[in-house]
């Protein structure tokens, strides 16, 4: 009888309890804020228990059979995930008042994609990682066609799910082919085989099959396309979460697979990662210049993002893995910040989402030019936002671990300079310019205001006092 | 001759180029999320018959966990693209394009 | 040898074991196809063939056919099939239960525990569906 532990399962079954139980209170109660509230509330519990654990627990722990490893690393993902949830499920209440259809589902669905996310950060066994990865899929792509009659969300919806599938395919059988040598879909036991196999052209087949399966999940270039079809398409709430989270939970497993499993053959892999970080954060960066619609300049904002988060990996080492942690969520936190602060801009016809709608904002809602000039800042990377000190992290971590890579560093801050001219830009136009068309505001929505303020708050604290996060992340490698 | 463990391998490499190859090449989004499924099955096909050689039966209980995901993704893909096709009366991807840039 | 060979080889004589067990139902399989085969071959060659109208006709159980056999089915048919496969696939997870059921149960009843945990959602999920309609045709 495999040992379960049910102690460390805690975070998961909480999140999974919510679930269902935003099902059931979905189909007894009318008022549909008693979902978003079930919702709310199951997210706290879990990213506080997650949080108790985090700080009793030293050793990594194997739990469900050797199904899963509850460690300081899955636990901090859970508390990025949750966060994240909460802050999500806050800025979508408004959105989803305004749609009156299937608002419990969509509650539920968000709950279920945590539960995939934190399956996938915290599994042991490769198809546990694919199943994790599905299910935050599949509640995924519905979650972006969720106006089924809004063209660009249905639209959105669509090329989600087919290249989405289309990478799940390929991520499937990388996992059988690493399965048919390693004779185990075992994470950990893969790392004792690589001096046996690690030469073998099937199990390289399989890892390269799993860089471009991840690749496509996490939006690298070149396998980058559906991202900002996506972000435009879908409802801006749901946006922000596919930005967030899910990004988080695919780079949760990349590094858990690739910094700990096959570290032992960092060689064969490290180059074709170095290059897709580099052609990650330029061509996002690059193509973010000439964006005018502001959800599209996010999503190339977010890949340009995905590129610095996998700087850290060429460390792959336990500096590196956490560096990019404490990336990761500032990361979600700043980027559904400035989705909330899009959503509060809405005006009487629709969401404002053309970067010259912004004209003049700044003095006409200073609240709102505040807000978005502090998450442009800290997207930008300036101190003495979080996002300064979190860039600097994953740039020093991987400058140490291999010097030779110092062009890869190098070409990082030139990215992190051109990308200040396209955060700039739109404190300019937020500031300096003058509106062609007067714009009717509707006033501040309480919840997304909650929210965004939340998001302020977290990148200042991060900002001024990192410590305390950095002790949150301070992993040893082989989590 | 009986097949051999290569046999099954070569069988589903075939079927995975096939079905990677019918979504690069095929503009009908039914088409290519049925040749979507045909990789999946391909990776079935493989972890059955690592499983058999290496005598590990976890591969096989893969594999149900695979078609029950696979069921789960046609039951969504199907009522998404049902859903493009009453919008716009087409599934060709070429023609569903409305966002540049 | 060391014990991986073993392994293998033990596993190759295992399957060739079980393809052999499989011979008399190909063979059956081959002379079933091949009786119908010559059956329809020697009827199409000897019979005499007279065809007239009502002979060409569509046989609908001796009633007046009526339409085409394309119909459009209704939309509602192709929901409750996908409700169908989704509920349907998951009893794949019954039969590796029901296999290790009897081996585990002597140690407590956690593994009749865990199933019922899995059909409850399950049902969970069932009434779902019910509650918003997706079984009712019209």
């Amino acid at each position: 009888m495999p040992e379960i532990r049910w102690e460390l399962l805690t975070p998961i079954l909480i999140m999974t309890g919510t679930a269902l139980l935003a099902l059931v209170v979905d189909l007894v109660v009318r008022s549909k804020k008693t979902v978003a509230g079930v919702a709310c509330l199951g997210t706290l519990a879990m990213s506080a228990s997650s949080y108790l654990l985090l700080s009793g627990l030293v050793e990594p722990q194997n739990v469900f059979g050797e199904m899963m490893l509850v460690s300081r690393y899955s636990l901090f993902f859970n508390m990025i995930f949750g966060a994240s949830t909460l802050l999500v499920i806050l800025i979508s209440i408004r959105t989803m008042e305004r749609a009156h259809q299937h608002q419990g589902e969509y509650y539920m669905l968000i709950l279920l994609a945590t539960v995939g996310m934190m399956l996938m950060a915290s599994a042991n066994e490769l198809i546990m990682v694919f199943l994790g990865l599905e299910l935050m899929s599949l509640c995924l792509y519905v979650l972006a066609g969720f106006f089924p009659r809004d063209l660009a969300s249905n639209e959105a919806g669509m090329k989600y799910l087919l290249l989405g599938a289309f990478a799940s395919g390929l991520f499937l059988y990388g996992i059988a082919l690493i399965y048919g040598n390693v004779g185990s879909t075992n994470i950990t036991e893969i790392a004792p085989q690589l001096p046996r196999i690690g030469e073998s052209p099937f199990f390289l087949v399989g890892v390269v099959l799993l860089i471009v399966g991840f690749g496509f999940k996490v939006a690298l270039v070149p396998f980058h396309q559906w991202a900002p079809d996506v972000y435009e398409g879908a409802p801006t709430p749901v946006a922000a979460f596919i930005s967030a989270g899910p990004k988080a939970a695919g780079f949760a497993a990349f590094f858990r697979i690739f910094a700990d499993a096959l570290n032992g053959i960092s060689g064969e892999w490290l180059m074709l990662v170095a290059i897709l970080a580099a052609l990650t954060m330029t061509v996002g960066n690059v193509i973010a210049l000439v964006q005018s619609n502001i959800k599209r300049m996010l999503a190339y904002s977010s890949i340009a993002h995905a590129g610095y988060v996998l700087v850290a990996l060429t460390a792959a080492n336990g500096d590196g893995v956490s560096s990019a942690m404490f990336y990761l969520f500032v990361y979600c936190i700043m980027n559904i910040g400035a989705f909330g602060t899009v959503i509060l801009a809405e005006t009487k016809d629709s969401e404002t989402v053309q970067i010259r709608s912004y004209a003049g904002i700044g003095f006409r809602r200073p609240l709102l030019g505040l807000l978005m000039t502090l998450f442009m800042l800290s997207l930008a990377g300036f101190p003495p936002t979080a996002g300064f000190i979190a860039k600097l992290n994953v740039f020093k971590s991987a400058l140490q671990a291999h010097p030779q890579l110092a062009w890869l560093i190098v070409l990082a801050v030139l990215n992190a300079v051109v990308s200040a001219y396209y955060y700039l830009r739109l404190v300019v136009f937020m500031y300096m310019r003058e509106p062609s068309e007067p714009l009717r505001f509707l006033p501040y929505n309480s919840w997304s205001l909650v929210a965004v303020l939340l998001s302020m708050i977290g990148v200042l604290l991060i900002g001024i006092l990192p410590s305390f996060l950095m002790e949150q992340t301070s992993v040893q490698l082989f989590m | 001759m009986h097949p051999s463990l290569t046999h099954y391998i070569g069988l589903s490499v075939i079927l995975f180029c096939i079905g990677i190859v019918g979504v690069l090449v095929r503009r009908n989004a039914i088409v290519i999320f049925m040749s979507i499924e045909l990789m999946l099955n391909a990776a079935n096909l493989a972890f059955v018959a690592f499983s058999t050689h290496l005598g590990d039966t976890s591969g096989q209980i893969f594999v149900f966990f695979v078609m029950a995901v696979a069921a789960a993704e046609v039951a969504i893909g199907l009522a998404i693209l049902v859903n493009v096709f009453n919008i716009r009366r087409s599934i060709h991807v070429d023609e569903i394009d409305s966002m540049k840039g | 040898m060391t014990t991986e060979d073993m392994v293998k080889t033990s596993a190759r004589s295992k399957t060739e074991d079980m393809l052999n067990e499989y011979i008399p139902i190909l063979i059956l399989t081959i002379t079933a196809a091949l009786f119908a085969a010559i059956n329809l071959v020697l009827s199409h060659l000897l019979g005499p063939r007279k065809s007239s109208r009502s002979k060409l006709s569509v046989y609908e159980s001796g009633m007046k056919p009526r339409g085409d056999a394309r119909h459009r089915f209704s939309i509602k048919f192709y929901l409750i099939a996908m409700v169908f496969i989704i509920f349907d696939i998951e009893v794949v997870f019954l039969y590796p239960w029901a296999l290790i059921f009897r081996q585990y149960v002597a140690a407590g009843p956690f593994i009749l525990i865990e199933m019922l945990v899995f059909i409850g959602i399950l049902v969970l999920g069932y009434i779902y569906v019910w509650k918003k309609g997706g079984l009712t045709w019209d």
